[in-house]
């Protein structure tokens, strides 16, 4: 492998979680291993919720993109979590309590109104069925889960894009009343702020992009090449951000006929995409499943090496019924490659016999049952 | 609760509309005020007082109970005017005693979403005032909300050909401020607008 192998400095570790309310989970306590944990059993148990809930802890939403009133449980208004971390020696307590339309989160007990400061203390990546999108689902799906992963990477990053998408909306609120007294500034701070945005996304998938076709081979046991390119008409890997800007302010200038047509703002990054490829061919055509499902998990390793580059950190791992369209070589190769990391990993499957970590590889078991852990 | 004092509901009803006030501390403020007869009618006066006398300076738009105000009146710099958002942006750059020129409040900021255009602005009387007048410089100083910016930029194209110097307030990391503690887009900003020491 070309690249430096994971420092060992801080890895981040889950201790305990305590739930509350949290969709079919009513009451529940867990202390974890430090290497693997297992939760296991029939569908519909609620296994999953187990890892959303961890997701939610770290990252404020779902995994499944599901809403704050889906999250709690139907006899109750308001669900509690509260976990224990530890990052580079240094524990923390964690807790969220969250009703329909808001949450109060607390760091050490304390009262934290800052989502931007809580966002950072448990870094967590997640792969689950619903990631599969990504590949066969809708741009704005690839933009989100972009937008994340540079989130992730990058805490400056949110302002950014709101920034971005407060403007285009500004704008396009120009369009559609057809009174374009001062669209000349707002096109300016589109340019400006857009540039910024198309910068800091292509930064970032740069970066990926070599880890990512290393673990690829290494997930898929092959030789097979996978490659993954950001796509903006306005945008050119020589390009300085200057260039960014000027590049698109040209294109906004030269549209400006078809969006007066349309109402509506029609170049920039609010149409950015994600090529993927497998030996030069779009992957969603021409990829088996397994294929496919290796790809976005070469994408999640990659992810945790470029965040533990920028950050010194390791992120916990959660996989969600990752075995269930994976033939064994792959699972193989990949609990190989995680079993030689210092990850913390959750895994979710109906069969703990699918996974086949060797009898000396430290792990937690969790049958679970109707919610509960049993 | 209210049902029978038509009164205090109407009382109720007006403390509502101010910010950050809601039914609930509506209701507080008003029953305080009630058990305290002085309070309301030194309340009432204030209002009525500042009501008639509390104006808009007709020259740069900020309060001001003599017109001409005390700014535009005073023994301050011609040649440079520092124009913001709103009269309070005023109170705030003159408490710091960094400024000696003149002012002009626009009395908002560009933003279509709340349907301000640059006729809803004082926009009309700022560029009348610069091209009548012998000032050199225009210190643009709106928040840096991407509003603010849009509203910096609109103007900077205005008088892109009208021979003054055009300036934008410089912003950064708070004085006396921990760098840990700053946040990470105010930092990125304050590393991108570094300068030669
Ligand atoms: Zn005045």
């Amino acid at each position: 492998m070309k690249r430096a192998a994971f420092r060992i400095m801080s890895d981040m570790l889950l201790n305990n979680l305590t739930i509350n309310f949290f969709r079919n989970i009513r009451r529940s306590e867990l202390h974890f291993d430090n290497r693997f944990n297992i939760f296991y059993g029939k569908n519909g148990q609620g296994k999953t919720n187990y890892l959303e809930a961890i997701f939610f802890l770290g990252t404020l939403k779902s995994f499944r993109h599901a809403k704050q009133k889906d999250m709690i449980d139907w006899d109750e208004v308001t669900a509690h979590l509260r976990c224990s971390i530890i990052d580079n020696e240094l524990q923390n307590d964690l807790s969220i309590s969250f009703d329909n339309s808001s949450k109060i989160l607390k760091i050490d007990g304390k009262s934290s109104a800052r989502a931007v400061d809580y966002c950072h203390l448990l870094s967590v990546v997640a792969f689950s069925p619903e990631e599969m999108v990504m590949i066969n689902g809708s741009p704005e799906q690839r933009r989100r889960y972009l937008d994340r992963a540079v989130f992730c990477s990058d805490p400056g990053y949110l302002k950014i894009y709101h920034d971005y998408y407060r403007v285009l909306k500004q704008r396009n609120q120009l369009l559609k009343l057809r009174n374009y007294a001062g669209i000349e500034a707002w096109t300016d701070q589109l340019a400006n702020t857009g540039a910024r945005l198309i910068h800091k996304r292509s930064a970032f998938i740069r970066e990926l992009a070599e880890p990512f076709s290393i673990y690829y081979k290494n997930i898929s046991g092959s030789d097979e090449l996978a490659r993954l390119c950001y796509h903006n008409p306005s945008y050119d890997s020589r390009f300085s951000l200057s260039e960014i800007r000027d590049e698109l302010f040209r294109a906004l200038n030269a549209s400006s006929r078809i969006e007066r047509d349309r109402c509506a703002t029609v170049v920039g990054p609010q149409r950015d995409d994600l090529e993927f490829f497998l030996n030069d061919r779009p992957i969603r055509e021409h990829g088996s499943q397994g294929q496919q499902k290796s790809f976005v998990m070469a994408l999640k390793m990659a992810e945790i090496e470029l965040l533990n580059e920028t950050s010194g950190r390791l992120p916990i791992l959660l996989l969600d019924d990752m075995t269930a369209e994976l033939d064994s070589n792959r699972i193989q190769h990949l609990l190989d490659f995680l079993t030689g990391r210092n990850i913390q990993v959750f895994i979710t499957t109906t069969d703990p016999a699918s996974i086949p970590l060797s009898g000396s590889t430290q792990r937690a078991s969790f049958l679970v049952e109707d919610g509960r852990i049993v | 609760m209210l049902h029978n004092s038509h009164s205090l509901t109407r009382l109720v009803g007006e403390l509502k509309k101010l910010p950050g006030i809601g039914e609930k501390s509506a209701c507080r403020l008003a029953f305080h005020l009630l058990r305290s007869p002085a309070n309301i009618i030194a309340l009432a006066e204030a209002l009525n007082e500042v009501k008639s006398r509390v104006r808009f300076c007709s020259v740069c738009f900020s309060i001001t109970e003599d017109d001409p105000c005390a700014i535009c009146r005073g023994n301050r710099d011609d040649s440079i005017i520092c124009v913001v958002e709103e009269p309070q942006d005023v109170l705030a750059i003159e408490r710091s005693g960094a400024f000696r020129g003149k002012y002009h409040v626009l009395h908002g900021v560009l933003s279509p979403l709340s349907g301000i255009t640059p006729a809803d602005l004082k926009i009309a009387q700022l560029l009348e005032r610069v091209s009548n007048s012998s000032i050199k410089e225009v210190v643009i100083a709106t928040n840096f909300s991407v509003e603010g910016e849009a509203t910096a930029i609109y103007l900077t194209g205005l008088f892109r050909n009208h021979g003054v110097r055009v300036t934008r307030l410089a912003h950064g990391i708070p004085i006396g401020s921990d760098l840990e503690y700053i946040d990470s887009a105010t930092m990125q900003r304050a590393v991108q607008g570094r300068s030669e020491v």
